[in-house]
């Protein structure tokens, strides 16, 4: 022991367990009081006791000196876990750029030599990235990588670390934070507001596609060394911020990622977050730019002081901010700067801009020396009061609504040509946006709007307040049509888009091109809806009115084309469709070219028109095509590449050529890998793909690992209640026992069912159909009774749930009929039969070959159960139902011929057996020569008929062929074996040989 | 079968479990813990240090975001977890103290391989050795001002977690703490 130790060892033995106690009460003691106070304090408590005394001012010297002392956590001791590289992703980690509220940004750098690309990795703090999150974001990281605009920061990539952690990848950006750029500059207010412009650019970009920044702030807006803004970090505070949406629980904390200083009231309230909300924040960015200061002077508050400004204080005008000295600055804020800016920072989100957009439109009058809006006060106040009046819809629910208007918005921007129509767009997506956002969520009586509420009555009030502007009226039925076309409510957006055409025709004339959108919408939605009828005659009417213009628009000419090429194949002629998709095609190119989205789709749209019609070579082609086209547009490494590839898979898998699907789902996969990473849903999908072609090939031992991998991946993204999780379980299960794994395949079934019991209830349709495969893994090991019970169980859920007359009730019907049989439960087998065949028959109709079966299996049963005569006529029902269905030659007729054959042996009429015993002898000799055992039986029925007849010799011989034949294949002791035997015995006999002289 | 299909949470499951009450889990997650908290902490030991901008994460935090499935516990689950991970801590860095203590005796060339933080590590081993002992024996005379220091100092654990784990207020962990390590600091450092 060293001496240190042997010195502690020492005072802990001087210490008794009295002493420290009375230490300790007197630390307590003296802690309580202020330092000057303690050393008076200890001369009276140890007055006594001058070891105690000399103790306690020993530990009090301790307490200060051991301040630092242990505060730093025994783990800092240790090394980083670094395993060589630090790597996230393909990427590799080159130092580290800052820390921020979410976690550590990275300085990385992809490592393949061919893209010497320098990116910024942020690395999610663990504590935020609960599953959750990490499901959310995986869902909208495609929506964030979408967003392209020269002044946002991309989000390239991102995904799970190993870890489990999230991470995001953008492109890295060099550059100087905005407000920081503004001052080196020096620039002029002016120069300010077109930098601003920038910004808002990006921000309006961004909202037209429905991603809210929620977090902007100078730190993240920089300014390149050529003068670019770059905004990063785009919709990354949403995916860390829990709302109280409805699938989460009401108890859950939420997470607010947010800055204080650039926070909107709301933010701080934790309400409900809009394109508003980002508005707040870019009038607190111009305020600062304008005025060098923040609206709410908050130098040195706390961070809860901060928030009470922002919540409670009204902001100075930023003309009255700036100080005397500055009187040029102040005369060029005051008014239209005033005005613009606070109007930007309102408490409440409706008196704002209701978007970047509006703003844009404010800041160019003020540069262009027009009225600015912002002064006017309620240009909008119409729209503003007539929504108001209504108190419509809660900002939640209008999230998701905008969230469906996404593509609609834009479009409607992007037809914008005449000055008229642009105000038209801005009418109604200002209106949409007012309608949707506006409304203060108390005004709803605590009560939140579906989304299905909201638009019925947005429907209600623009048929009842829009009849004056019946423009304006059609626009926005048509909007909010699309709106219920998104959410598949087919039936409320035809009604919607039907009125629409209605008022167009009116305002507009029959022919108009208004008129003709709107039918083609309306076409497109009966189509959706599966009214082929009526979406043929529209979109057949928009196309001949198209036709009898001299210059039709060409690309709505293509859409038309396009769409009802798609209804047409669809209503099962695809031969019709590919000229319409031809012609659809032609045009794009002569308006884009040949190398253009949407030639490369069309080709695609052509390539399911030829597959659908059969001519699956054409269908490869142009799918190659497309592929190639996508390829050089896209470059290799593309979602739509991959998605093509794996549409190219599923053609090969449906022309049977199975290694060639098997091959492009593994590139398919490849790439999906590359740009989703591993634990992706769409992934999982390719996976299933993968395994589809495998399993096709009869390979189920590889079909079972990529199966597995996709179950798992399904699981921890969906959980476990997803029906996509259910469905790989049941396909492993199958798999695997295909495969011979019949006990894992059996505690699959078994953990699905007890999963979707939980999740489904007790009864579902899914849950009957698990039932029925665990049957046949009882059945395949003769647990008779097992499978009965399971098949009655899954055939009475599914009479419950689907009705009699779903097929399944009948499939589910004949399954339990064939295991009753099996387990020689005559009776029941044959009640349950005739009931099959009954409901089959009422169902499907006679001739459906399910139907035919289930009279031939029940006329066996009857033959084996010595009810000869109704077992000869169903035989022989079933034997000319499947004759008028099937070629003469059809290997399938054997069963029915051989039925027919044997029962009239049996019945004592070997003469009228005969015929079709010979029959189905030489059609399987003909058809499957390889076929011994089966060729075999026929001869023995067929002897055993020539012997009823008295016709020895041929018996023998084919009595003999047929015995040695099963005696090879089947054994002595099979029972087939034997009855051979006994009637070549019987054959002999009648022609008086002895028996020894057998084989 | 279905075991290979799972994600390995069963240290996951035993924490619930511990948590629930069933007072066995624990001597089936003990051994669970130590063994992994060890090869993490072995890994640690054996990394080059090559990004100095990266900062250590807690170890036990880490390994409860590795070993846990934080979708399945509760808050109360996770300090339990700490409060567990906090006592491996100490013994496994006190056994690798205790051998490093001894390489650095023995003398041998050892010192050449390693870089400078295993260098910090060694440094401290007899630090870490005294204190190990001391906390000891404190703990003979007050466990919980013992609790206290395995929770902050060897499970990075904060006042308020340790708190909760010690159904005490914050103020009295403060306060305990201090007293600690003062003590302990008195105890180790005047000869």
């Amino acid at each position: 022991m060293s001496k240190r130790h042997q010195h502690i060892h020492d005072r802990f033995d001087a210490l008794s367990s009295a002493r420290w106690q009375r230490i300790d009460a007197l630390l307590d003691a003296v802690l309580a009081l202020e330092p000057d106070a303690r050393a008076a304090y200890l001369d009276d408590a140890c007055e006594e006791d001058d070891e105690l005394r000399v103790e306690m001012d020993a530990l009090l010297a301790s307490l200060e000196a051991a301040e630092p002392f242990l505060e730093t956590p025994a783990a800092a001791l240790l090394p980083d876990a670094a395993t060589g590289d630090h790597r996230i992703g393909a990427y590799r980690l080159v130092r580290e750029l800052g820390q921020g509220g979410m976690g550590t940004v990275y300085l990385a750098e992809r490592d393949d030599a061919q893209f010497d690309q320098q990116v910024a990795i942020k690395l999610i703090r663990p504590d935020l990235a609960s599953s959750e999150i990490v499901r959310r974001f995986l869902h909208e990281r495609q929506i964030l990588a979408r967003l392209n605009h020269p002044n946002i920061a991309r989000l390239l990539d991102g995904g799970l670390t190993d870890e489990k952690q999230p991470y995001f990848v953008m492109a890295y950006v060099e550059g100087t934070p905005l407000d920081a750029y503004c001052d080196t500059n020096q620039l002029s207010i002016r120069e300010r507001l077109r930098v601003f412009l920038q910004v808002l650019e990006a921000v309006a970009y961004a909202h037209r596609n429905l991603v809210v920044h929620r977090d902007l702030k100078p730190s993240n807006i920089l300014v390149t060394g050529d003068g670019t803004v770059k905004l990063l970090d785009f919709g990354v505070a949403k995916l860390l911020t829990r709302d109280a949406g409805p699938d989460h629980h009401a108890t859950q904390t939420g997470v607010r990622v947010m800055t204080p200083a650039f926070a909107a009231p709301e933010q701080i309230r934790g309400e409900p977050i809009t394109t508003a909300t980002d508005v707040y924040a870019l009038g607190v960015l111009l305020y600062r730019l304008l005025t060098g200061q923040h609206p709410y002077k908050i130098e040195g508050k706390s961070t809860s002081e901060v928030e009470r400004s922002i919540l409670e204080t009204l902001p100075t005008a930023p003309s009255t901010a700036v100080t005397a000295p500055q009187a040029n600055l102040r005369r060029t804020l005051r008014g239209d700067l005033d005005a613009i800016c606070l109007k930007a920072l309102r408490k409440e989100p409706d008196q704002r801009y209701s978007s970047a957009e509006p703003f844009i439109d404010d800041i160019q009058r003020y540069l262009g020396r027009l009225p600015v809006t912002a002064r006017k006060g309620t240009t909008r106040y119409r729209l503003q009061t007539f929504v108001r009046r209504h108190k419509l819809g809660v900002a939640a629910t209008a999230a998701v609504i905008l969230a469906l208007l996404g593509g609609v918005i834009t479009t409607t921007r992007q037809a914008q040509v005449a000055q008229a129509e642009r105000d038209k767009a801005q009418q109604v997506t200002t209106f949409l946006i007012d309608l949707f956002e506006v409304a203060n969520p108390s005004d709803t009586q605590g009560d939140t709007l579906t989304v299905i509420q909201v638009l019925e009555q947005g429907a209600q009030d623009i048929r009842r307040s829009l009849g004056e502007q019946p423009d304006l009226q059609a626009e926005m039925m048509g909007v909010i049509g699309s709106v219920y076309q998104k959410l598949g409510l087919y039936n409320q957006s035809a009604t919607l888009l039907d009125e629409a055409l209605a008022v167009r025709r009116t305002t507009h004339g029959d022919d108009s091109e208004e008129v003709l959108q709107s039918q083609n919408a309306l076409g497109f939605v009966r189509y959706l809806e599966g009214d082929y009828d009526e979406a043929e005659r529209l979109l057949r009417a928009s196309l001949e009115n198209l036709r009898t213009k001299t210059r039709p628009d060409p690309l709505v000419l293509a859409t038309t084309l396009n769409n009802l090429g798609v209804l047409v194949r669809d209503q099962g002629d695809p031969a019709a469709s590919l000229p319409l998709h031809t012609e659809a095609l032609t045009l794009y190119r002569t308006a884009h070219g040949n190398e253009h989205p949407d030639v490369a789709d069309t080709l695609e749209r052509l390539a399911a028109a030829e597959e659908a019609a059969g001519n699956y070579d054409a269908s490869e082609r142009l799918h190659e095509e497309a592929l190639l086209m996508y390829q050089a547009m896209y470059g290799e490494d593309h979602l739509t590449v991959a998605v093509t590839l794996g549409n190219l898979a599923s053609l090969m898998t449906t022309q049977g050529k199975y290694e060639d699907a098997e091959r492009l789902h593994r590139e398919s996969l490849a790439i999906r890998k590359k740009l989703q990473g591993d634990a992706h849903v769409e992934v999982a999908d390719a996976l299933t793909g993968l395994a589809g072609a495998l399993y096709s090939q009869g390979n189920y031992g590889d079909a079972i690992p990529p199966l597995q991998e996709a179950l798992v991946t399904r699981r921890t993204l969906l959980g476990d209640e997803h029906p996509l999780v259910f469905s790989s379980m049941n396909n492993l299960a199958l798999v695997m026992s295909y495969h011979g794994e019949d006990e894992a395949a059996e505690a699959i079934f078994q953990e699905s069912l007890a999963i979707a019991r939980r999740t489904l209830g007790d009864e579902h349709p899914n849950i009957a159909s698990t039932l029925e495969n665990l049957a046949w893994i009882y059945l395949d090991r003769r647990d008779l009774a097992e499978a009965e019970r399971l098949l009655r169980e899954s055939l009475m859920m599914r009479q419950k749930l689907l009705g009699d007359e779903h097929p399944l009730v009948f499939t589910s019907m004949n399954n339990l009929a064939r295991v009753l049989k099996e387990a020689e439960q005559f009776d029941q087998a044959e009640a349950m039969y005739r009931e099959a065949l009954a409901l089959g028959r009422q169902t499907q109709g006679n001739d459906h070959p399910r139907v035919i079966s289930t009279m031939h299996n029940l006329g066996r049963l009857l033959h084996e159960t010595g009810n000869l005569a109704t077992a000869d006529s169903l035989l022989s029902a079933a034997l000319a139902q499947n004759r008028a269905r099937l070629p003469a030659d059809h290997p399938n007729l054997v069963h029915s011929l051989v039925g027919v054959g044997t029962v009239r042996t049996d019945r004592n009429l070997p003469a009228e057996g005969e015929p079709f015993l010979r029959e189905a002898l030489a059609l399987e000799q003909a058809a499957r020569p390889d076929n011994r055992v089966q060729i075999a039986q026929i001869q023995h029925h067929l002897g055993v008929c020539l012997e009823a007849q008295a016709q020895y010799p041929e018996a023998e011989s084919l009595l003999r062929e047929a015995y040695g034949v099963l005696l090879d294949e089947r054994g002595a002791e099979h029972a087939l074996t034997q009855e051979a035997l006994n009637h070549l015995r019987a054959v002999f006999e009648a022609q008086g040989k002895s028996i020894e002289v057998l084989p | 079968m279905t075991n290979r299909m799972e994600p390995p949470d069963s240290i996951t499951r035993l924490l619930v479990a511990y948590g629930d009450g069933d007072d066995a889990a624990l001597d089936r997650l003990l051994p669970q813990v130590y063994d992994r908290l060890h090869a993490l902490a072995h890994r640690h030991m054996l990394g080059e240090r090559r990004h100095h901008t990266f900062t250590t994460t807690a170890l036990v935090h880490e390994a409860y975001l590795a070993l846990v499935n934080q979708a399945v516990v509760t808050s109360k689950n996770r300090l339990q977890f700490f409060a567990l991970a906090s006592r491996m801590m100490r013994n496994i860095l006190i056994d690798y103290a205790r051998q490093r203590h001894a390489q650095k005796r023995g003398g041998d060339a050892i010192r050449t391989s390693l870089d400078d933080t295993t260098i910090a590590l060694e440094e401290r081993a007899e630090e870490l050795l005294a204190l190990d002992e001391a906390l000891t024996r404190l703990a003979e005379f007050d466990e919980r001002l013992a609790q206290v220091v395995e929770y902050r100092f060897f499970g990075g654990m904060t006042i308020a977690e340790t708190a909760e784990v010690l159904q005490v207020s914050a103020m009295t962990v403060t306060r305990d703490w201090q007293k600690a390590k003062a003590w302990l600091y008195h105890v180790m450092h005047t000869s």
